[in-house]
């Protein structure tokens, strides 16, 4: 039995190869763009320079991370990273949620489309145009901000909050709610849709309002979708969006916005510190991993259905 | 049904609320629009711009002029033009394959591209990596590290299982290749998820940067974006360095060229967007049905 089993899978195997050929250039895409520079990784223990290569680079274990752990360089980025993702969390997860009840609130279809609409459209913008529209809001001689400052107090001079380490944590929490909120509410809109509408009418026979129909059949009919997100959320923990804060920064408020990407790009293809800005890079990485394994791992224990892997 | 005094008032302020949300995310584009219309120096003052201050295009033809501007542009447009074909080829040519469940190692190979979902090199290896392929300096940068997404190619898989399966086994026994199989027959019927992944990967591309600000050296391959970058970041008047007669100017500010190219920039998103609008929320739910 067992005998004809592998015969009739080598039988298979050899029926099926030109769809294992045609698996091949994917096959070796990853391998060449995303497994290489995994196993380039090993840099964060060799002493690396541009001269010796990464083979002959000599190793010299732990070396290069501790180093980084007592550069206070990284310890900013570090604890920048934490408290902007934190910021985040607490301010973009929550907000799609609501924006995805609010817009369930809505009783004309076109009128909630329309706000859908709207609220969608920065996503699709680059952060370099979103500066832009920065620029033109907030800089101290074109923006709005010059308008209400020479109304409320015209001795002082407008401030530049582009250019402002006490500012620009604010900058990026407001900018990323604007930006992905919207966006993200999509998926709870979606879920919301697919609600059996009799839940409603009995929670209606039962005298729940409409506040309370959302906190007991709403929220809890979306749950599994909410906790799918928060796993996903919970993987980039360490990422705070690259491109927004390196194209929102400026030299002034690296002390409150230089993050561990930020710092590896500055470490790394500025300064050339490959090893250095390497083990950074990998020290964020396998946090990640672990987040989301983690997380992951507890959510099964509580909900299974809702776990990803 | 009727409704309580308290819900309807419940929901105006709702209504109310979601418009000035909506008010907050579209008045930054008509405010940079209007303001790149205006006259540059009635404009200097600054505040909201619910309409144009005068009326002025220079800014518009100037940035026109400027050869930077021109060329970058097209360089961004070509890239979406090559790059979201060949992405969605790529995608495919996984896909479809994997989408089959008489291939042995199928979770195999689905694991080896899920896994780099989690973990990845990062940044410095990448480089080098890409450096030592020769990427360096090179327009196939913008094209080739990111020719699949293991997200999207999980999107196209799973539609392609959703896919009845006759349909690809009577070709296999009219002796089609696999090849002609998934041009002909697979990819006809599969219009929805390619116009929703052509989406995902063109706005990336249209608005990808940092690969242009890393990789790309002469500004020959510059990408719009990359160009945008600079003026902001600069005065403008460094950026429009290519410009033939710079009397013209007169007392055009660069606020307002600033202004002006930003505006430009929106313009493919523009054009685009009832397509993304369409296909780019349908795609989101096809991914989401087998997250």
């Amino acid at each position: 039995m067992q005998g004809y089993l592998r015969q009739s899978r080598r039988r298979s195997i050899k029926k099926m190869w030109p769809y294992y050929l045609m698996t091949l250039p994917g096959i070796a895409y990853f391998l060449v763009f995303h497994y290489a520079p995994m196993f380039g990784l090993i840099i964060g223990f060799k002493d690396y320079s541009i001269y010796t290569g990464i083979f002959e680079s000599d190793w010299v274990g732990l070396a290069v991370f501790d180093r980084l752990f007592r550069l206070a360089g990284f310890k900013r980025a570090l604890r920048n990273t934490v408290i902007i993702s934190f910021y985040k969390l607490c301010t973009g997860f929550p907000a799609s949620i609501l924006i995805a009840l609010l817009l369930n609130e809505l009783r004309t279809r076109a009128y909630s489309k329309f706000v859908q609409t709207s609220l969608i459209i920065p996503h699709f913008v680059s952060w370099v145009v979103i500066y832009g529209l920065l620029y033109a809001l907030l800089s101290p001689n074109i923006g709005i901000m010059s308008v209400v400052y020479k109304a409320l107090a015209p001795e002082s001079a407008v401030p530049n909050l582009l250019a402002d380490k006490g500012v620009f944590r604010s900058l990026l929490v407001i900018t990323n709610v604007w930006r992905n909120a919207g966006f993200a509410s999509i998926m709870y809109t979606a879920a919301i849709a697919g609600i059996d509408p009799q839940l409603y009418e009995s929670a209606q026979l039962d005298g729940a309002g409409r506040f309370r129909q959302a906190i007991h059949v709403t929220l809890p009919c979306i749950r599994t979708t909410i906790i799918t997100m928060w796993i996903l959320r919970l993987g980039s923990i360490l990422s705070v969006d690259f491109e927004q804060v390196l194209a929102l920064q400026n030299p002034v408020v690296l002390e409150t916005g230089d993050i561990i990407d930020t710092f590896v790009y500055r470490m790394g293809l500025k300064e050339a510190e490959y090893s250095l800005s390497t083990a950074a890079g990998l020290f964020k990485s396998a946090i990640a991993v672990i987040f989301v394994v983690g997380t992951n791992a507890i959510v099964k224990r509580i909900d299974a259905d809702s776990a990803l892997m | 049904m009727r409704r309580s005094l308290g819900e309807n008032f419940g929901h105006a302020v709702i209504a109310a609320v979601m418009f000035l949300m909506a008010l907050m995310c579209l008045y930054p584009f008509w405010h940079v629009f209007m303001y790149s219309l205006s006259d540059s120096q009635q404009a200097m003052g600054g505040g909201f711009f619910l309409l144009p201050r005068g009326f002025s295009v220079i800014q518009y033809s100037v940035l026109l002029r400027t050869n930077n501007m021109f060329r970058s542009f097209t360089v961004s447009v070509v890239r979406v033009l090559v790059g979201v074909p060949f992405n969605i080829f790529m995608t495919a040519m996984l896909a479809f394959p994997l989408s089959n469940r008489k291939l042995a190692g199928r979770g195999a190979i689905s694991m080896f591209v899920f896994f780099t979902m989690i973990f990845s090199g990062g940044l410095i290896p990448s480089f080098i990596i890409n450096k030592a392929l020769g990427l360096y300096d090179n327009p196939f940068v913008y094209i080739l590290p990111g020719a699949i997404s293991a997200y999207n190619m999980m999107v196209m898989k799973s539609y392609f299982v959703s896919l009845p399966e006759e349909l690809s086994e009577s070709a296999q026994l009219d002796g089609a290749s696999v090849f002609t199989i998934l041009l002909r027959i697979v990819l006809p019927v599969s219009i929805p998820v390619i116009a929703a992944l052509s989406m995902f990967y063109g706005v990336g591309h249209w608005n990808s940067w940092f690969d242009g600000v890393i990789y790309i050296d002469s500004k020959k391959w510059q990408l719009f974006q990359v160009f945008l970058r600079g003026m902001m970041m600069e005065s403008s008047y460094q950026n429009l360095a290519g410009i033939s007669d710079i009397s013209d100017l007169g007392s055009l500010t660069e606020e307002s060229v600033k202004m002006a190219a930003i505006s430009l920039s929106l313009v493919p998103v523009l054009i685009a967007y009832p397509f993304i609008q369409r296909y780019y929320i349908k795609g989101l739910m096809i991914g989401a049905v087998k997250g």
